[in-house]
C-alpha cells in the first residue's frame, strides 16, 4: 500500500521538486485588499513582493478550507493509499485545524495522519522532503510518521528580517516585540522554536547578520540537510551558500525563496538558514 | 574564541602534553604563569558554583557564598587581563585591585583581602620561587585575618591559617610546585575539618562554603602550575540539608555602606560596630571604608557611621528574605529569569536610545538616574533581575553603580568601552533572555565592531578627533567629516550614523548627512539625536 505525502504552500518547496517526488501541495490564501490569491497557484513569490511593495493594503493570509483538504485526501486515498499530511506550526496558522476537520469528515479517517510540524517555510519543507523520500523508498506510514515525529524537535531555523514592519503588523512576534522595538534602526535575528518566532539577537548591519547565520550553522557537529531561504536576495543567499554549503552533501542542500505566506510577515529582503542536524549531532 | 581556548585545561603557554615532572622542575613562577593560574582557578571555582551555594550555611544561609567568591575572583581575573606588565608583583597588584573593586559579600571581601595580602608580599618580585610564594600565602592570611572582627573557627580563615602554618615550613626552601601542592592539600584537609569546628556545620553535615571556595582556588593554582587538568567533580560530596539551620536569627539584616572621611581608623570603626552585630567587616583606606555587618539594628549601624564620616551607598537587606529567595530558587521557583541592563552614559538622547534597547536604568556621570525620580537601588529592588550587565562608556563609575556592583546578590558582568558609540553598539547586542555571561561576550564583540570619530566645535573652529587621539582642525565641518571617512573604513561599511549633540542643530546635522550620503551611495546614512554636551556630533561607521 503506497503512502502519499501532503503539505501546504508554506513549505516553500520548489514546484518542480514537489512534482518529481509526488508531494501534494495545498495552497493557503493570500488576501490583498478585495482580492484573494491562492499561494503558489495564481500568485508566486515574485508577484507577491511586487504587490507588497506597491499596495497600500496589508496582505493577510488564511488557512486552506477544510473542503480543499477533504478533496485532496479523497483523491489520494481513492486507490487505497495512506496519507501523511505535514503542515505549518499550529501556533502560526490554522492550517492543521482545517486538515484535521477534513480528515474527520472522511469515510475512513484512519487513512490520513495529520502532523503539526511546529515549523514553517523550508523547516517544514525539509521534513516533507524526508517523508517523501521515505515514501518513495517504500516505507510504511507508521515508519514515516514516527520518523518525522522524532525529527520535528530537531529542526532549527534562524533568520534575519530587513525590517520589523511586517512582523509587527502581522502580529506574529509575540513576546519578541518589546525586545525589538528601538529608537535605533536594527535588524533582528530570529529563530523559530517550539512553533513560535523568538528573538535571538539584534544587529545593525546585514554583514553581521550573515556572519551570525554562518556561525549558527557552524555550531552543529553534523548536518543532515541544510536550506537557505530568502526573500529576494539571491546574491546574498549564494554568498552564504559558499560559506556554509560544504557542511553537507550538495544534494541535501536547498536554496529557495520564501513565499507569500512567510513573506507577508517577514517582508522582503529577509534571509535565513534551516538546519536538520545529524542524529548524533 | 581565542580567549576561550586559552582557558582550556592545558593552556596555550604549555601546549605540549606534558608530564608532571616537566613542571615540577620549573622553579619560578612568573607573572604570565600566575595569570594563567588565576584563570584556571576561576574556572575550577565556577565549576563548583552550585555546590558552594548549596553549602552556604554559615554565617547566614543565604546561598550566595559561591556566587560571591566567583564574582570576586572573576573581577580579579578581569583586572589581570588588562594588566600588561609581566612581573608577578604587578599581576598580583592587579589581582588585589580587581578583587577589592569587585568584592561581594562576606566571603568575597575576605577573599579580596587574602589576595591583597599576597600582593603585598609579592610587590617587589618579578618572579616568585617556592619560598616567596609560601611567604605570600602567610601574608595573605595575616591581611585577611586583620579585616575580620571575631573570626569564627571552621571558616575560610581557618583554612588560611592552616595553609599559612604549613607554608611556614616551606618558607626556607621548596619548589613552586611542591609549595602549591602542600598548600592545596592542607587546604582540602582543613576544609574537611571545618565539619567538626562549627556546630552549625556539624548539624547540617556539611563543610563551610567559604572554606571550600578558598581551598578550590589553591587547588586550581596548583593544578594549573603543574599542568594537571581541572577536575570538575568536587572533592567533597554535598547534599544540601533539607532545612538549613540558622544560628543568626538575631542578626536580621545584611547591612553594607561606605564611610567617607579624612583620617578613618579602620580598626576603631570595627570596634565601634562590634557590639551591634556579627560578621563585621571593615576594609578600605583612610578616605573610604567599606563596611559590612549582619545586625538586627541596621539604622544604629548607619547612624554610627554617620558620626565618623559621610555615609554613602547604604544597603540593608533582610537576610531571612535572602534565605527564602535562595530556598525558592532551589525549589524550582526562580524569582526572575532574565538579565537586566544598567548603563552609565550621558546625553538625554543616548539615555533614550539605551532605554529603547532594553536598559532598565541609565545613570549619568553625576550619578542621577535618567528619566526617573527613583534612585538606582529602588529601581533594581522594584523589579529584580536574576543577573545584570553593567555597560559603561567611562570610568570611574558613579557611586550608585558601584553600589550595584558591591551589594547586589545577583551576578553582574561589567563591560567598559572607550566611547558612547561603542556602548550603544554593545547595547544593540543585549538580549534579556540570555545569561549575563553570554551577553557580555556578544556585547563586547559588538562594541568593537564600530569605528567612530568625534566632531568638536571650539572657539568658532571645528575639529574632528579619532579614537587614536589624532585631531584634524578646519573651518568646514562637512569637509572634516568627509576627510575622516576613509580612516573609519566607510568604503566597507553599511551604516553611517551621525549622533547629534546639543551643539549641533537638526538642520545642520541633516545637511552634513546629505553630504555624506552623496559620497556613499548604496549605504544608509542616519541622523540620531544623541543629546551629548561635550561633542557637536559623533560619526560612526559599522
Amino acid at each position: 500500500m503506497a503512502v502519499r505525502i501532503v503539505t501546504d504552500s508554506t513549505s516553500d518547496l520548489p514546484p518542480a521538486l514537489c512534482e518529481r517526488l509526488g508531494i501534494a501541495v495545498v495552497p493557503l490564501n493570500v488576501h490583498v485588499g478585495e482580492r484573494v490569491y491562492r499561494d503558489g497557484v495564481d500568485l508566486d513569490a515574485e508577484q507577491f513582493f511586487q504587490i507588497l511593495a506597491a499596495s497600500p493594503d496589508i496582505p493577510r493570509t488564511s488557512q486552506p478550507s477544510p473542503a480543499l483538504f477533504a478533496e485532496t485526501y479523497r483523491q489520494l486515498t481513492a486507490d487505497g493509499s495512506a496519507v501523511v499530511s505535514i503542515h505549518i506550526s499550529s501556533k502560526l496558522s490554522g492550517t492543521v485545524r482545517s486538515a484535521l476537520l477534513a480528515r474527520d469528515g472522511l469515510p475512513e479517517p484512519e487513512q490520513v495522519t495529520v502532523i503539526d510540524s511546529l515549523s514553517a517555510s523550508l523547516g517544514l519543507g525539509l521534513l516533507v522532503l524526508e517523508a517523501a523520500e521515505q515514501a518513495r523508498a517504500g516505507a510504511s506510514r507508521e515508519t514515516i510518521v514516527s520518523w518525522i515525529e522524532r525529527r520535528i524537535p530537531m529542526v532549527r531555523i534562524m533568520f534575519v528580517v530587513d525590517t520589523l514592519e511586517y512582523l509587527q503588523r502581522g502580529g506574529r512576534i509575540g513576546r519578541a516585540s518589546a525586545f525589538l522595538g528601538s529608537l535605533l534602526s536594527i535588524r533582528p535575528i530570529l529563530k523559530l522554536e517550539e512553533g513560535e518566532v523568538q528573538p535571538v539577537e539584534r544587529v545593525r548591519t546585514r554583514a553581521r547578520a550573515l556572519d551570525r547565520l554562518a556561525e549558527f550553522v557552524e555550531t552543529f557537529p553534523r548536518i543532515d540537510r541544510l536550506a537557505i531561504l530568502h526573500g529576494g536576495a539571491p546574491g546574498e543567499a549564494a554568498a552564504l551558500l559558499d560559506r556554509i554549503g560544504a557542511r553537507c552533501p550538495a544534494e541535501r542542500v536547498l536554496v529557495g525563496r520564501y513565499g507569500p505566506v512567510i513573506g507577508a510577515h517577514a517582508g522582503p529582503g529577509g534571509i535565513g538558514v534551516v538546519v536538520l542536524p545529524g542524529w548524533d549531532g | 574564541m581565542a580567549r576561550e581556548r586559552a582557558r582550556a585545561p592545558v593552556t596555550s603557554s604549555r601546549m605540549e602534553p606534558v608530564e608532571y615532572v616537566t613542571f615540577a622542575t620549573r622553579e619560578r613562577c612568573d607573572g604570565p604563569s600566575f595569570r594563567v593560574m588565576l584563570r584556571d582557578a576561576l574556572r575550577l571555582l565556577e565549576s563548583r558554583l552550585d555546590e558552594l551555594n548549596a553549602l552556604n550555611v554559615f554565617p547566614v544561609p543565604d546561598g550566595d557564598t559561591g556566587t560571591n567568591m566567583v564574582l570576586t575572583l572573576r573581577a580579579a581575573v578581569e583586572a589581570v587581563e588588562a594588566e600588561r606588565a609581566a612581573s608577578i608583583g604587578a599581576i598580583a597588584a592587579a589581582v588585589a585591585r580587581g578583587a577589592l573593586l569587585g568584592a561581594r559579600g562576606n566571603s568575597g571581601v575576605i577573599l579580596s583581602q587574602y589576595l591583597r595580602g599576597m600582593a603585598v608580599a609579592l610587590a617587589t618580585h618579578d618572579l616568585a620561587d617556592g619560598s616567596t610564594l609560601a611567604r605570600a600565602l602567610i601574608s595573605a592570611r595575616d591581611v585577611a585575618r586583620g579585616a575580620v572582627d571575631e573570626p569564627a573557627e571552621g571558616t575560610i580563615l581557618t583554612v588560611a591559617d592552616d595553609v599559612a602554618r604549613v607554608m611556614a615550613a616551606c618558607a626556607e626552601r621548596g619548589e613552586v610546585a611542591a609549595v602549591l601542592e602542600a598548600a592545596a592539600a592542607e587546604a582540602m584537609a582543613s576544609v574537611e575539618r571545618t565539619r567538626e569546628l562549627l556546630p552549625v556545620l556539624r548539624r547540617a553535615g556539611v563543610v563551610d562554603a567559604g572554606a571550600l571556595g578558598l581551598a578550590t582556588i589553591l587547588e586550581g593554582w596548583w593544578r594549573s602550575f603543574v599542568g594537571l587538568p581541572m577536575l570538575v567533580a568536587g572533592a567533597v560530596s554535598v547534599h544540601p540539608p533539607a532545612s538549613l539551620p540558622c544560628d543568626s536569627a538575631a542578626d536580621g539584616f545584611c547591612t553594607e555602606f561606605i564611610i567617607r572621611g579624612r583620617h578613618l581608623d579602620l580598626v576603631a570603626i570595627r570596634q565601634y560596630l562590634r557590639p551591634l552585630g556579627s560578621s563585621v567587616l571593615v576594609v578600605g583606606d583612610e578616605t573610604a571604608a567599606r563596611v559590612h555587618l549582619h545586625t538586627a539594628r541596621p539604622d544604629e549601624a548607619v547612624a554610627l557611621g554617620a558620626r565618623i564620616g559621610t555615609v554613602e551607598r547604604v544597603k540593608i537587606e533582610d537576610m531571612a528574605e535572602q534565605h527564602r529567595r535562595f530556598r525558592g530558587d532551589h525549589d524550582g521557583e526562580s524569582p526572575a529569569s532574565s538579565c537586566g541592563l544598567v548603563v552609565v552614559a550621558s546625553g538625554m538622547g543616548f539615555a533614550r536610545l539605551f532605554r529603547s534597547l532594553g536598559a532598565v536604568a541609565v545613570v549619568d556621570p553625576e550619578d542621577r538616574v535618567v528619566e526617573s525620580e527613583s534612585d538606582l537601588a529602588d529601581i533594581l529592588a522594584a523589579s529584580p533581575m536574576r543577573e545584570y550587565v553593567l555597560l559603561a562608556d567611562r570610568t570611574p563609575l558613579p557611586p550608585s553603580v558601584g553600589l550595584l556592583l558591591a551589594s547586589t546578590i545577583s551576578p553582574v558582568e561589567t563591560i567598559i568601552v572607550a566611547h558612547p558609540v561603542r556602548a550603544l553598539a554593545a547595547a544593540v547586542a543585549f538580549n534579556p533572555a540570555r545569561s549575563a555571561r553570554e551577553n557580555a561576550v556578544a556585547m563586547k564583540q559588538a562594541g568593537s565592531s564600530v569605528a567612530t570619530a568625534s566632531l568638536i566645535r571650539s572657539r568658532g573652529r571645528w575639529a574632528v578627533r579619532l579614537e587614536d587621539g589624532s585631531v584634524q582642525e578646519g573651518d568646514d565641518p562637512a569637509e572634516l567629516l568627509v576627510g575622516v571617512l576613509p580612516r573609519l573604513g566607510a568604503d566597507r561599511c553599511e551604516i553611517v550614523t551621525l549622533y547629534r549633540g546639543t551643539g549641533l542643530d537638526a538642520q545642520m546635522a541633516g545637511a552634513l548627512a546629505d553630504r555624506l550620503q552623496a559620497l556613499l551611495p548604496g549605504r544608509t546614512v542616519e541622523v540620531v539625536d544623541g543629546g551629548q554636551d561635550d561633542c557637536a556630533a559623533y560619526l560612526a561607521c559599522e
